[in-house]
């Protein structure tokens, strides 16, 4: 297979515009609002008018309203390409895939691809934002619930719970991934959580569901975030550096939780991160920074994995390795904190790190060498992955 | 049983299901062409040969988390134990365990006790694994 290095750059396609809003507990604005601020934002960042753009991608989160109703928002007229996405925290990285596939097939010249949500209300309590989702209390669909299941956290806790028994991964070792974000995050001005944590801070903080404590578990917040993907010819005459969409991968592997599956033990990231980084000519090795999804210590642990940073089973013992993470650690993970400490919004957090990274834009957080940067997305319980490789070599 | 389970009706795609939990039963769909055992929840296809089927309501433990429930009163958390048990019949059964939160759980051979989910007449009874050792004993 010809890697996307090899071929003409006038095919590629390039992010040039990065938009976010205030993020974190920001009261007011509806997640619909955010969208189309963080559209704005994006066009101007890219130097560029709304009316410039010709496609939209858009991608709400728990809240309502962030639909095909953007473009009366926006005002936009004539698009060539629009549509609605959901694959839950894959989302924010397939955007970008279908937008690069259109740039290059000629369907559209410049794509905004957004997501916002805004679950937080004023005077509720953070861990209350998502109760309103509760299902009716029949059938299949209430035996969960009924039976003590907390969501999300007690499904992700299960799978860390058997990458833990299966191969000796220790809560101290995942605890060492929500050290070095923190690290980073004091570091970042857009980081909701700044002050430091020691490894002991995290095995002291509450249980939220055995084995994560409340320091695995990622924030909630409100905010939105676009970006704008337009070929990398154009790219290179508009306002910021070119950040090349290199290349991609998804992986959906249909785990029914039903049968013995990999649940806890190899994710989608395994099939994606190699398709993605093949697609771009890299390897593992060049990779000089990753931005892992992160809505748990353990997510970015077996994400690492599967990408072939080490060993199967080997994550926790190379996470928790001195010198390996966190600010002049060897490998450049999560550099703005991620969604344990800096903001979440699903699969808009890796991704637009990664583009304020390869821009050279991180400020006190910049990381010297920055030509490669690896992007992952994980939706619903490890059930949708995608991966992008991002870089600014020409 | 010291167990609590917030109550739960049935509706049409799970009542040949809460049929068993009620006489002490966890049925499974069985394909009777080759005899492979289905989750309960398997949306059947006009085409299949499936059929109700008891299941020997034994399993052991997959994996476990102690879910930590803030008191309304600001007291100490509720400790709700969860897990997935692959039964006997090779399907992974998702469910609360009626186990020790500080014990090691992996792998433990558990059985299905049924727990009534409510007081009223329409509220099912559920089914909860227990470890097969005390369940076997409380019978």
């Amino acid at each position: 297979m010809t890697s996307r290095r090899e071929t003409p750059a006038r095919r590629r396609a390039a992010i040039a515009g990065l938009g976010l809003t205030e993020l974190g507990k920001v009261y007011g604005p509806s997640a619909r609002q955010f969208a189309a601020q963080a559209v704005r934002r994006a066009a101007d960042d890219a130097g560029i008018g709304l009316s410039d753009i010709d496609g939209l991608l858009v991608s709400a989160g728990t809240t309502p309203g962030v639909d095909l109703s953007l473009q009366v928002d926006l005002g936009l007229r004539d698009l060539r390409m629009f549509t609605q996405m959901q694959a839950f925290g894959s989302t924010a990285g397939a955007m970008v895939q279908y937008a690069a596939m259109a740039v290059e097939a000629g369907m559209a010249d410049t794509v905004a691809c957004v997501f916002a949500d805004a679950p937080l209300k004023q005077g509720k309590a953070t861990g209350a934002a998502y109760g309103g989702r509760r299902v009716t209390p029949t059938g299949w669909g209430s035996l969960l619930g009924s039976s003590g299941f907390a969501g999300p956290n007690s499904f992700y806790a299960l799978a860390a719970r058997r990458h833990m028994k299966t191969y000796g991964t220790t809560s101290e070792q995942l605890g060492a991934i929500a050290v070095a974000q923190r690290a980073w995050a004091a570091k970042n001005p857009l980081a909701q959580l700044r002050e430091p944590i020691t490894l002991a801070d995290h095995q002291a903080s509450r249980f939220i569901a055995e084995p994560f404590h409340l320091l695995d578990c990622c924030l909630v917040s409100n905010g939105g975030a676009a970006v704008i993907v337009t070929s990398a010819e154009r790219a290179a005459t508009m306002a910021q550096p070119a950040v090349q969409v290199l290349g991609w991968g998804q992986a959906h592997p249909g785990n029914s939780f039903r049968r013995n599956d990999n649940l806890g033990l190899v994710s989608g990231a395994a099939q994606s991160g190699p398709a993605a980084m093949e697609m771009a000519g890299v390897t593992i090795e060049d990779i000089d920074v990753a931005e892992i999804y992160d809505c748990y210590t353990f997510t970015a642990l077996l994400t690492l994995e599967d990408y072939g940073f080490c060993g199967k089973g080997e994550g926790g013992e190379f996470v928790a390795t001195p010198g390996m993470l966190g600010p002049d650690g060897k490998l450049a993970v999560n550099t703005g904190g991620g969604q344990l400490s800096s903001y979440y919004l699903w699969g808009m957090t890796p991704l637009s790190e990664a583009i304020i990274q390869a821009r050279g834009q991180g400020g006190e957080r910049q990381v010297p060498k920055h030509d490669t940067v690896l992007v992952s997305g994980n939706g619903g319980i490890l059930d949708h992955h995608s991966t992008l490789v991002l870089g600014t070599e020409g | 049983m010291t167990v609590r389970i917030n109550p739960v009706a049935r509706d049409e795609e799970s009542a040949a299901f809460f049929d068993g939990t009620a006489i002490g039963e966890f049925r499974l769909l069985r394909r009777r062409s080759t005899g492979e055992y289905l989750d309960p929840r398997t949306v059947p296809d006009p085409d299949d040969d499936l059929e109700w089927t008891a299941a020997a309501g034994t399993g052991t433990v997959v994996s476990w988390s102690v879910v930590h429930k803030r008191a309304r009163d600001g007291g100490e958390p509720e400790r709700v134990v969860v897990g997935i048990v692959e039964l006997a019949e090779g399907p992974w059964w998702w469910c609360r365990l009626d186990a020790d939160p500080d014990a090691d759980l992996w792998q433990l051979p558990v059985r299905a006790v049924f727990v009534p989910s409510g007081p009223d007449p329409d509220h099912e009874k559920v089914p909860v694994f227990a470890p097969a050792e005390e369940a076997d004993h409380a019978r």
